[in-house]
């Protein structure tokens, strides 16, 4: 996910740059001002920690562990896990960190792109994906089951949203001719895979926390610090939902589609014309009268489809969550 | 093992005298910057006037004293990312730019090439930089720029922190290789308890640092200002940041490739 210099331009540079230094800005502050409210064990070992927990980033990645049925290994990343660990803007800062060494030590994604890797990388997963999803669904004493789907559902909706912002970073630049289209579901494709496999190390690893040490952990699987807000984290997702369904139906193609291009080729390119029987004028009757959307443009479905989609998802999670009772509390 | 090669290299490169390393670390940031927006604001289909960029990191580490082929080798590394990205283009722009004998050369190849060369080329101005630097005196100069202490900090600290606990990872797995019979990688059950062994470790021993910076008075950040000869900026290294910016910007806005050849 690292980018590189050579896929950005300096527009977009600078933009992303401005934004990375306003939220380390921001960041440092929410710090301080955590620092100066901490007890003095906190105050004193904040800072170090930080420090600490990224090195321990970079030394963890030299191990891999073995992704069952593939062949292939994989490592931790670390976004989520130090938004666990030190709270989300001290592990924006902290991953913030590792990126600015990564790039200038070991060449790693490049400095004019650091702005975006920040973003791309550290934002999204400590201050979108982890305070949105993993810090309100989680609960006071969470199952190895909860803490497992959450984690594996954080990192992947971090590392997805990632892969979304180098598309259009690197689109937006003018680097690349693939249509931003196809572009987007290789990389999404991707980093879902890559997703999975790190938040399944991250839930290995706060389990482990979680078993010796579990004053490490900053959030509630451990204690009854806030109660769970799933209304807050729908309504969220409903709103990211009808945003991303808005803006990227323009990506809609105008050819047609699998089906309709075989019939085109079947019928050497001619539209293919109702029988005018009097059962297909019924039939198209009633399709006019019961549709949503007969003559519907590309953007409006998109908002539609969307909320259709948060619907059901509504629905389900409403059908299909456990009541609360299931886990216990102090 | 290789990230702590990859520093000592850094470290040991930056230790050598050379002309280079004479000039404040704050010029070569500032010119490193130019650099990279110069060369990255060049249209990609003008591979002619990119590669007249390659001038700056070539004199630079003859100036520092660096093994420029073995930087070559290094900034290569990018390469195939970058190539990922831009091989659609020799399928979507075929526009052709010139023939080489009976071959067409198209536009999508020349940016193909050209997005290979922007990677290589912005990774080996940041080698030069911090080759005849030092991480520690770069991070420094960022925090002189403007960047905040508290962050510079956290950023040496973690530097400070990735040998100890590299170390520590290493011991750790060579236990384990030890026993595991040539094995590469573990079972996620076995690889959690390592890998959160390894952070119960650190974390303690972040704990116990902490403590002992706090009883030397250490108050959450290093100031920006420190004491040091190589800090003092000086008249050379006016003349390094002017002479080096001003040859990159008239390479960028005079097309000089077109003007010569």
């Amino acid at each position: 996910m690292h980018m590189s210099d050579a896929l950005i331009s300096p527009a977009v540079a600078a933009v992303t740059g401005a934004v990375a230094l306003s939220l380390i800005a921001v960041a440092i502050r929410r710090v301080g001002q955590r620092s100066a409210e901490e007890s003095l064990h906190h105050k004193h070992t904040l800072l170090p920690l930080m420090g600490i927990m990224g090195a321990f980033v970079f030394a963890s990645q030299m191990i891999n562990f073995t992704i069952p049925g593939t062949g292939s290994s994989g490592h931790l990343v670390g976004g989520v896990l130090l938004a666990a660990m030190l709270g989300p803007w001290a592990g924006f800062l902290t991953l913030s960190g590792v990126l600015l060494i990564q790039c200038l030590v070991f060449a790693d994604g490049g400095f004019l792109a650091l702005g975006c890797n920040i973003i791309n990388m550290a934002a999204i997963s400590c201050l979108v994906a982890y305070p949105i999803i993993f810090r309100n669904m989680m609960m006071p004493n969470a199952t190895v089951k909860r803490i497992t789907i959450l984690s594996i559902t954080t990192s992947v909706v971090a590392l997805v949203f990632g892969a979304v912002a180098v598309t259009l970073e690197t689109t937006l630049s003018g680097v690349t001719m693939l249509p931003m289209r196809q572009f987007l579901v290789y990389m999404v494709a991707i980093h879902l895979a890559v997703g999975i496999g790190e938040g399944i190390a991250t839930a290995a690893v706060l389990l482990v926390v979680r078993r010796y040490r579990p004053d490490l952990i900053v959030d509630n699987i451990t204690s009854p610090r806030r109660h769970h807000n799933t209304g807050r984290v729908l309504t969220l997702f409903a709103i990211a939902a009808l945003i991303i369904g808005a803006s990227f139906s323009w990506l809609a193609s105008s050819k047609p589609d699998g089906l309709e291009w075989s019939i085109e080729q079947v019928s050497n390119g001619e539209a293919l014309t109702t029988p005018d029987t009097r059962y297909h004028a019924a039939a198209a009757d009633i399709v006019e009268q019961t549709a949503l959307m007969p003559d519907y443009n590309t953007s409006l479905a998109g908002i539609l489809g969307s909320g259709a989609i948060i619907l059901v998802v509504f629905l389900a999670t409403y059908l299909f969550h456990p009541r609360h009772r299931r886990w216990p509390t102090d | 093992m290789q990230a702590l090669y990859a520093l000592d290299e850094v470290e040991r490169t930056a230790r050598r005298r050379s002309s280079l390393k004479q000039i404040d670390a704050r010029a070569k940031a500032i010119v490193t910057i130019v650099f990279l927006c110069t060369m990255l604001s060049m249209p990609i289909d003008r591979l002619s006037e990119l590669m007249l960029f390659t001038i700056y990191p070539l004199l630079a580490a003859r100036m520092g004293g660096m093994n420029y082929a073995a930087m070559v080798r290094n900034s290569l590394l990018v390469a195939p990312f970058a190539a990922l990205i831009a091989l659609p283009n020799i399928f979507y722009d075929r526009v052709p730019m010139f023939l080489v004998g009976e071959l067409v050369i198209t536009r999508g190849w020349i940016s193909l090439v050209s997005i290979i060369l922007r990677g290589v080329l912005s990774v080996q101005a940041v080698m030069v930089w911090i080759g005849s630097t030092g991480t520690y005196q770069s991070v420094r100069a960022l925090q002189r720029l403007g960047m905040p202490s508290l962050f510079a900090s956290q950023i040496f600290l973690t530097m400070r922190y990735i040998r100890l606990i590299i170390d520590q990872a290493l011991q750790m797995r060579r236990a384990r290789d030890a026993r595991s019979f040539g094995r590469q990688s573990y079972p996620l059950r076995l690889w959690a308890m390592l890998v959160g062994e390894l952070l119960l470790r650190s974390v303690k021993r972040g704990e116990a640092i902490g403590y002992a910076m706090a009883a030397r008075g250490f108050e959450s950040s290093m100031p920006a200002i420190a004491l040091h000869y190589q800090d003092r900026w000086q008249r050379r290294d006016t003349l390094y940041t002017i002479l080096c910016s001003t040859t990159l910007i008239l390479i960028r806005i005079l097309h000089l490739s077109e003007r010569i050849f």
